[in-house]
Formats: structure tokens, sequence, C-alpha cells
């Protein structure tokens, strides 16, 4: 370890520099941007997001939700996150100013890796939201809270890592498409088995689920802001 | 110095470029070609929004995709298609894209309204640009790549759809920004090079044709270029560069292989008559 120190304290003094942390990357990123720039233009996103989300929430009100309400938890809660992430994106991806931002110090890349913590702090509330709304009593509350905050970083740390990997400005669209008929379809086709699994599932894994999957959302955040090829369009 | 070390670029089974070998420094470099010979692709390698399939581009001899967003910190670019925001004003505009290239807010709001003053657009700084004429828009285009004050500046087809005033404005907009940096420009049209760059690089066939001063490419096809009111008389092969009505006569321009001084009159060779000439085959 004194090694390793000492090896590290060499190379600095060489005039190389260490690459900033994550942490000190955000809040660089965020102080120079500001939330004007960092949700710049997003206005029309915005309106069909709430527009969505009212449709989605008239359907969930018409919807026997008292009967699987570990079902409707689970696929619902990152719906937030999913359509504010879709709609932005392909706002960003469509604009014809993509390429000119992805060749600034802060790629288009990096700022939706950015946004995204921001709307997995919204989606985090949504998800408490949906959990109070689908459930009856405390008990029952703090048992569906955590399938909701892990079906919500699952979801997002997915997105990511499609955004990551795909060139393609529909990948994101599709992805979101095949998350609400997974959760869509489960339901559906296995009825109450499904809501029997996810209400069955022991608690350790219930609580250890949205940590680990609250770990992959930040992991693929964090690859998304460093890595150097972010910002190539092919 | 921008070096380009044996730098291939292939899309599937397509060759985009092969084996380009260039270096720049400080001056106006303009690529030549027509349409589809691999300007963009070569913008857009050197721009780190595509990689080389293989060989490198060096800045200062580092790999430029290592240096990541320092290197993206000392280039300023212009796209082919500038897309802006209809809805805001080139100020709201200018310190949103120095935002993203890491400029604070006190330093953007100083350089915005500078750049701005240069390319003629102070007095229109908060109105929106949905009512911008294509010059404008353009000129706009080339403030927000001058933000970071680039080393290098890397404008692609930035005259394409401007009138020949808003081109002449643009040209000189460019020489003035030219000092002290590479500047890299993609077109198609002839006099933009002519008149503004010192280096012209040409491809064909997907590989580096010339890469040197318009004065010395033009040397390259000296005494092949004449001009006569009587082409009929012309009875070896020629390639027509250019038709002009002269005194109720048809001055033709022409290039042949063969010495025909004794029918026609030898012409100074220009950029114009050594694109038609070199890229003959192509479709323009």
């Amino acid at each position: 370890m004194v090694d390793k120190d000492k090896s590290i304290e060499f190379i600095l003094s060489q005039g190389f520099t260490r690459p900033p942390s994550f942490y000190v990357k955000v809040a660089k990123m965020h102080g120079i941007l500001g939330w004007r720039f960092i949700f710049w233009d997003f206005s029309y996103s915005f309106i069909f997001l709430l527009v969505t989300l009212a449709g989605v929430v008239f359907l969930l009100r018409h919807a026997p939700v008292y009967e699987f309400p570990y079902s409707v938890a689970a696929g619902f809660s990152p719906i937030l996150f999913l359509l504010i992430t879709l709609f932005t994106e392909i706002n960003e991806r469509t604009c014809n100013l993509y390429q000119l931002k992805q060749t600034c110090r802060y790629t288009s890349r990096q700022v939706t890796a950015l946004r995204s913590m921001y709307y997995s702090v919204v989606g985090v509330g949504f998800a408490v939201l949906v959990a109070a709304i689908s459930t009856d009593g405390a008990a029952q509350f703090f048992r569906v809270l955590p399938l909701c905050l892990g079906g919500l970083f699952l979801c997002a740390a997915v997105e990511l890592l499609v955004i990551r990997l795909s060139r393609s400005k529909f990948a994101i669209a599709a992805t979101s498409a095949a998350w609400l008929a997974v959760n869509l379809s489960m339901p559906m086709t296995l009825g109450v088995r499904w809501e029997a699994l996810l209400s069955g599932t022991p608690l350790l894994l219930a609580v250890a689920f949205p940590v680990a999957a609250a770990a992959a959302f930040i992991y693929q955040t964090n690859k998304m802001l460093m890595e150097e090829n972010s910002h190539a369009i092919a | 110095m921008l070096l380009l070390d044996n730098v291939t670029k292939k899309f599937g089974k397509f060759t985009a470029l092969e084996d380009i070998s260039l270096e720049f420094s400080n001056g106006v470099y303009g690529m030549l070609a027509p349409n589809g010979a691999g300007k963009t692709t070569l913008i857009k390698m050197l721009t780190t929004l595509i990689f080389p399939t293989s060989g490198e581009i060096l800045w200062n001899g580092d790999e430029i995709t290592k240096l990541d967003a320092d290197y993206r910190d000392i280039i300023g670019y212009l796209p082919q298609d500038f897309g802006y925001y209809k809805n805001h004003s080139p100020r709201d505009f200018m310190l949103y894209i120095a935002a993203l290239k890491g400029i604070d807010q006190a330093t953007a709001k100083i350089k915005t309204d500078q750049l701005l003053e240069t390319v003629g657009l102070s007095d229109v700084k908060n109105k929106k640009m949905r009512k911008f004429s294509g010059g404008m828009v353009q000129r706009v285009g080339i403030a927000q790549a001058m933000l970071n004050n680039p080393q290098i500046l890397i404008l692609d087809e930035p005259t394409a759809g401007l009138d020949p005033k808003e081109r002449v404005r643009f040209r000189n907009l460019i020489s003035t920004l030219s000092k002290d940096r590479i500047v890299i420009l993609s077109t198609h049209i002839v006099s933009d090079i002519e008149t503004i760059a010192n280096h012209v690089i040409m491809f064909k066939n997907h590989k580096l044709l010339a890469n040197d001063s318009p004065l010395n490419i033009c040397e390259t096809i000296a005494d092949k270029v004449f001009e006569t009111n009587n082409i009929t008389a012309i009875k070896t092969p020629y390639l027509v560069l250019t038709e002009r009505q002269d005194g109720g006569e048809t001055l033709t321009r022409f290039a042949s292989e063969v010495d025909c001084s004794s029918l026609a009159s030898p012409a100074n060779p220009s950029l114009e008559d050594v694109f038609l000439y070199i890229y003959r085959d192509e479709t323009l």
C-alpha cells in the first residue's frame, strides 16, 4: 500500500493530474451548467410528460389496483423516470444540435447522466407515492416500498446502459416500451401467481434488491460521466 | 500540431477514407472534394464524433480520444447542418453552449457579447433567432465555435446556402479569426478555398490526392489549360472546363493533355480548373 502511494505521488509529481472523482465532477458540472442549462429547452418534454402521466393515472384509477398492489407498485413506480427520460432523450437526440453538443467539454450524454440523477430523486418521491396509493396500511407499505425503489433503480440502470451502449435514437423508446410490456404482461399472464411471488419475497431479498439496483444505477451514471468515448455518435 | 497518422475509416465494408496522413499547423486548410468524398467523415473524426478504424489522430503527440475533454476544450466546431433554437436569442444560445464548454457564467457573458459584436449581431443579440436569415444563423454558428478561443476551428460547409454577399462576409470573418490557430474548412465551393485557404487538401477515391498551397496545386495542370472561341477547331481530346459569352462569341476554356497553343490561347489554371479536371469522372 505504501509502495502504491509512493508510485502515485511520483506520477503526480511528474505533472500528471488525478482525474476528478465522480462527486467532484458532478458538483463542477452542476456549478457551471446550473438548473437552467441542465434542463434547457425541455418545456415540450415536460408537457408531454404531464399529459402521459395524467393518462397513466386515469388508467390506474380504473384498474383493479388493490387486487395486485405489489405488481402495480413494482411495475409503475419507475413510470415517471421512464417517461421523463424518454421524452427528454428523444428531444435531445432529434435536435440538430446533438452532434455539436457532443464536441463540448460537457457532452450531451454526460448532461443526460446528470439529469438522470435528478430524475431519480424525483422518481423516488413518485415511487413512495405509488407505494402509498397502492397499499393498505403501514405494514404493507413498507413491504411494497423496497420493490418500488428496486424497480425504479433497476429501470434507471437499464435505461442508462442502453443510452450508453446504443447510438440509436430509438433505443430508449424501445427500452421504455419493453419495460412497460414486461411489467404489464407479467400480472396479466401469471395473475395472482405473480402477485404472490412479489408479496412472498423474503425480507432480506426485498431490502437487498433496491440497494443492488441503486448501486447498478450509480455505476452506470458514473460510467456515462467518465468514459472517454461517450461523445462518439457512431 | 495536429497529426493524422495512416487513418482509415470504414463503415462495414465501405471504406470512407483510406490511409490518410496529414499534418496541420497554424493556418487555413481547405478540404476540397465533391460530395461523398469523405470530407465530413474526416471532420467527424477530428471532432471525435467518430473514431478511426485504424491509424491515429494526435494532438501534440497525444491521441485525441485519450485527451478526452481536454481535446474538446481546444476545438471549435460548426457542423454542416447547424441546428439552433428558434425560440431563443443568440445571446441565450451562446450562454448555453458556453456552459456546455465549461466556461463560467461571468466569462461567458463577456465572451458572448464580444463575439456577437465581432460577427455583427450585437444589435439583434436579444431577438429570437426565428426570423434570422441563413447568413445570420451561420454567424451565430461561428460565434459559438469561437467561445472557447479554440486552437483548432473546424467548419463543415460553412458557406453552403449563403447568398454571395453573405459568403464574402463570412470568408472575411474566417480570415479574421484564423490568426494563431488551425482552421479546417470543408467545402465544395472552390472560390471559398481560393480566397482564404493557405493549404488545399483534396481527396480522390477516398484517398489523399493533394495537400499543398493553392498555387502549387494549380501548377499541377500548368500548360494544360487553354481558351478558344472556336472549339470545333480542336481535334485532340479535351475537357470543357467553362463556357462564357464574350462579344457575341462563345469563349471555351478547356483542358487538354496535348499542347493546343497553336489553335488556342494558353491560360493560367485556376483552382476551379483543377477541381473540374481532377474530378471529371465523378458526379458533382
